[in-house]
């Protein structure tokens, strides 16, 4: 008999908002597929699901001489609570995503883009991201904007769209947080985030308005300094420790012609980051979560050390957030990892354990609501998906790989499977070749990320003061990028290391298809092997009716550790 | 106190006013509450009532026909109530909490839909404060007015292209391989940068292209393409190396390539 499941919830494995924030994000993407009809789709949905709803209060309230169930869970108020939330996600996400859609249809510069006046507009626009490396041939240096105001024939009207600049050498002294007044000749995107492109011709061109905020200059100043040391590395070192550190590889930043060193050679960079792709390790290509998780290990460790009180450690944390976000490129998982960290330091502040997957439901609703463009968004989903991976099945995972393997070594393992699982539908769309060889090469490189990452860190935070300590740290994290390189380049090389896959939604659909056989396959190879050991169980004399709970089985580590140990002992007489 | 027996309400029960049950050795018979004397405590060894085993559920109803409270007290005492079940049915129940939480409240979706509105509020305030410019727009426009009637006061000098005026139609001259110089007093080019005062004071070649072995770096500059490091550079390989003798000796200057090469050779000629 067991007890109702209300008394058998446990508090920390908190899941009831995982159905809103998934209604919210199916509710944006619907939005964007569905197109136009979405006011008529979302009506008949609303009407289905109450009267859904209603016909099942109906049905299961049974009869007025019907007595209450004390055993069976409440599912008639369940279902209504739980309804009640989803339908008021739906609708929030359905306005915020409606309003910033009608927004965005309004604004001039989109207005001018559609209209087929492709001349030349002069907007002013706020930089947000530093300057890069430009994606296009016909131009040096791109980087994207926030534009304030547009004018077209002396017409000035306020805009909010996002913009990329692309200009020649000259005209690329732009910085981040500044902003400028550009003139160029606008076209539409034909690929990348921002709405339109604008082309920068001549370096006078662009005028800036006013400098970058006092912090911002100074995270742009270190930067700097820690560009000017990782151009002293080798080949390897000036792509992949950036990109470890800061999220962006070597060859896509843009250096000015003043400080001297070559750029990187585009062909082996190229090529490294096919290898990475290829080999399926992300790390070096993206900031995740593990950035901001060691730099709020590390204050909360320095604040025990020192016994400092609790809203110490949490304002500490706050502050190496925003310092981390200062100096990292900015990007969506960048946004993900902030806001679901500040959910943590609240918990922190309050003094109560905090939660991964509450927090990031909560960060998923809000980032979404707040922003619902992010919700086509690859950095954001493949950022969201990998979190909710590691935190659903990473402990049943984890467990059931502990009997096969050391436990440091079953951990990655572990970490490395619960994210792929979510991941690989999303990459399969992305670029449809799935790496086969993903699983091995992440708990290879694991070990050597996180102290790279660490030294990286460490050295962007010096180079600007004390440039001799930047280099030598910026050597050792170099150390452990050869060893990523390494790997991927040999993963990557290897013919059988891929497998073509169907490209976009259908590839997704089959992706995810998949691995539902592959856990049905598991789950039935287990349910077999169950009955099969229940059989032995009843050879052994265990009467059928008193086996309650998991009868005790030694698992292979458990066997291997007693025979290390007994043999040790035996041949050594050391006592273990 | 057991001889007041007045409607007074009592601070305490008093254990002789309350039915003991039979096993602990009480002999209720052998108490007397107007002496006031104490229950005479029999030996606990000396059986007065059979000792009965079980649970208390059972004892209740086995014992009610000697006592009708005798529950009471022991329930009292240990705050086991005779409407539990046995012990047998406690162990079975398996109460371990290994469920993740899934079951709302009333309450909690109340407050989580509060919450989500609130989300929604902020967003829109958002959205609508970016669509206010105004203040911002104003403070740009001044600057861009001023630009633009100084540009029309220059226009007139006999600027060749018709970007006097307008942004939008310097659009014709920005690939068109003009001199620079007049059309870099177009607004909304600034008006008193370093570059507006170098190109003035630069002569502008008559025949438009400049001569490699000739040109002083402001001039060089001049050419769209080439910054300031690239004439340095380009100066730097004519004294090394001596003078050009074709414009594809570019090539071995440091920082061009064959794309600025081809940038940047409709406006460069090689000369005697």
């Amino acid at each position: 008999m067991r007890a109702p499941r209300a008394e058998r919830e446990r508090g920390s494995a908190d899941r009831r908002m995982m159905p809103a924030a998934l209604a919210v994000w199916a509710t944006l993407l619907a939005r964007h597929a569905v197109g136009e009809h979405w006011d008529v789709a979302v009506m008949t949905a609303m009407g289905v699901s109450l009267a859904a709803g209603v016909a099942v209060l109906l049905l299961t309230r049974g009869g007025p001489d019907a007595r209450p169930r004390k055993a069976a869970p409440r599912i008639g108020p369940q279902c209504l609570w739980h309804a009640a939330v989803l339908l008021a996600a739906v609708g929030c996400a359905t306005v915020a995503g409606g309003l910033s859609d009608l927004a965005e249809s309004r604004d001039p510069l989109i207005g001018l883009l559609g209209s087929g006046e492709s001349g030349v507009v002069t907007v002013t626009a706020v930089a947000t991201t530093p300057v890069m490396s430009s994606e296009r041939r016909e131009a040096d240096c791109q980087i994207d904007m926030r534009v304030r105001t547009v004018w077209s024939r002396d017409v000035g009207s306020p805009s909010n769209a996002t913009v990329r600049a692309f200009a020649e050498d000259d005209a690329c002294r732009w910085r981040q947080g500044a902003a400028y007044r550009v003139s160029g000749t606008l076209k539409a995107a034909r690929f990348g985030s921002a709405t339109a492109w604008l082309d920068v011709d001549r370096d006078d061109d662009v005028r800036e308005t006013s400098p970058p905020p006092g912090w911002r200059a100074m995270g742009t100043r270190m930067q700097e300094a820690f560009f000017a040391q990782t151009d002293r590395l080798g080949d390897q070192g000036r792509v992949l420790v950036p990109g470890l550190t800061i999220g962006v590889l070597g060859q896509d930043v843009h250096r000015q012609e003043t400080e001297g060193a070559s750029p990187v050679d585009d062909t082996y960079a190229g090529a490294l980051e096919e290898d990475f792709k290829r080999s399926g390790i992300m790390h070096p290509m993206a900031v995740s979560g593990s950035h901001f998780v060691l730099a709020a290990e590390l204050v909360r460790r320095c604040c025990a050390r020192l016994l400092a009180p609790r809203w110490f450690a949490a304002v500490g944390v706050i502050g190496a957030y925003a310092v981390l976000v200062a100096l990292v490129y900015p990007s969506d998982s960048v946004l993900r990892a902030a806001a679901m960290g500040m959910v943590g330091v609240a918990g922190l502040f309050l003094g109560r354990r905090s939660q991964a997957l509450s927090s990031l439901n909560w960060t998923v609703i809000a980032i979404l609501l707040i922003r619902p463009e992010l919700s086509g968004s690859y950095g954001f989903a493949l950022s969201c998906a990998a979190v909710y991976g590691i935190v659903l099945f990473d402990a049943a995972v984890a467990g059931f790989l502990e009997g096969l393997m050391p436990t440091t070594l079953a951990r990655a393992v572990s970490v490395t499977v619960c994210a792929q699982i979510p991941t690989l539908p999303i990459q399969v769309m992305m670029n449809p070749q799935v790496p086969l060889l993903a699983v091995p090469a992440n708990v290879v490189t694991s070990p050597v990320v996180g102290m790279t990452t660490l030294v990286g860190l460490a050295a962007l935070l010096v180079s600007w003061a004390l440039p001799g300590l930047g280099h030598g740290l910026v050597l050792l994290a170099s150390v452990g990028t050869a060893v990523l390189e390494r790997c991927a380049t040999l993963l990557g090389s290897m013919p059988s290391g891929t497998l073509v896959w169907p490209d976009g939604v259908a590839g997704a659909i089959a992706m995810t298809a998949a691995e539902l056989a592959c856990a049905a396959a598991v789950a039935a190879t287990m349910h077999a092997m169950r009955i099969l050991r229940r059989d032995d169980a009843a050879d052994a004399g265990i009467p059928d009716g008193a086996a309650t709970g998991t009868p005790y089985r030694p698992t292979p580590m458990s066997r291997w550790t007693t025979w290390w140990r007994e043999t040790c002992a035996m041949l050594f007489d050391v006592q273990h | 106190m057991p001889e007041n027996k007045t409607n007074a309400p009592m601070p305490y029960l008093p254990v002789t006013m309350v039915p003991l049950p039979p096993d602990l050795g009480v002999d209720l018979a052998a108490f007397d509450d107007r002496t006031g004397n104490g229950p005479a405590m029999t030996d606990p060894e000396t059986p007065s009532l059979p000792k009965r085993r079980g649970t208390g559920g059972r004892r209740a109803r086995d014992g009610s026909t000697a006592s009708p409270g005798a529950p009471l007290m022991l329930s009292m005492l240990s705050g086991v109530s005779p409407d539990d079940h046995g012990a047998e049915e406690l162990l079975d129940r398996h109460t371990s909490r290994n469920v993740a939480r899934l079951t709302l409240d009333g309450r909690h979706a109340a407050v989580i839909i509060l919450v989500l509105v609130f989300v929604l509020s902020i967003s829109l305030t958002l959205l609508a404060q970016q669509a206010r410019h105004v203040d911002s727009m104003t403070a740009d426009t001044l600057p861009e007015a001023s630009a633009s009637s100084s540009a029309r006061s220059v226009s007139p000098s006999g600027s060749t292209t018709s970007s006097g005026s307008t942004p939008s139609s310097s659009s014709a001259s920005s690939q068109s391989p003009t001199p620079q110089t007049p059309s870099q007093t177009a607004p909304p080019a600034q008006t008193s940068s370093s570059s507006a005062s170098t190109s003035s004071a630069a002569p502008a070649p008559s025949s438009g292209l400049i001569d490699l072995n000739a040109a002083t770096a402001e001039q060089l500059e001049t050419i769209n393409g080439v910054g300031p490091v690239t004439a340095r550079r380009i100066l730097d390989h004519r004294a090394q190396n001596g003078r050009f003798s074709s414009v594809d000796d570019l090539l071995d200057v440091p920082g061009i390539g064959a794309k600025t090469l081809e940038k940047i050779r409709p406006y460069v000629t090689v000369g005697t």
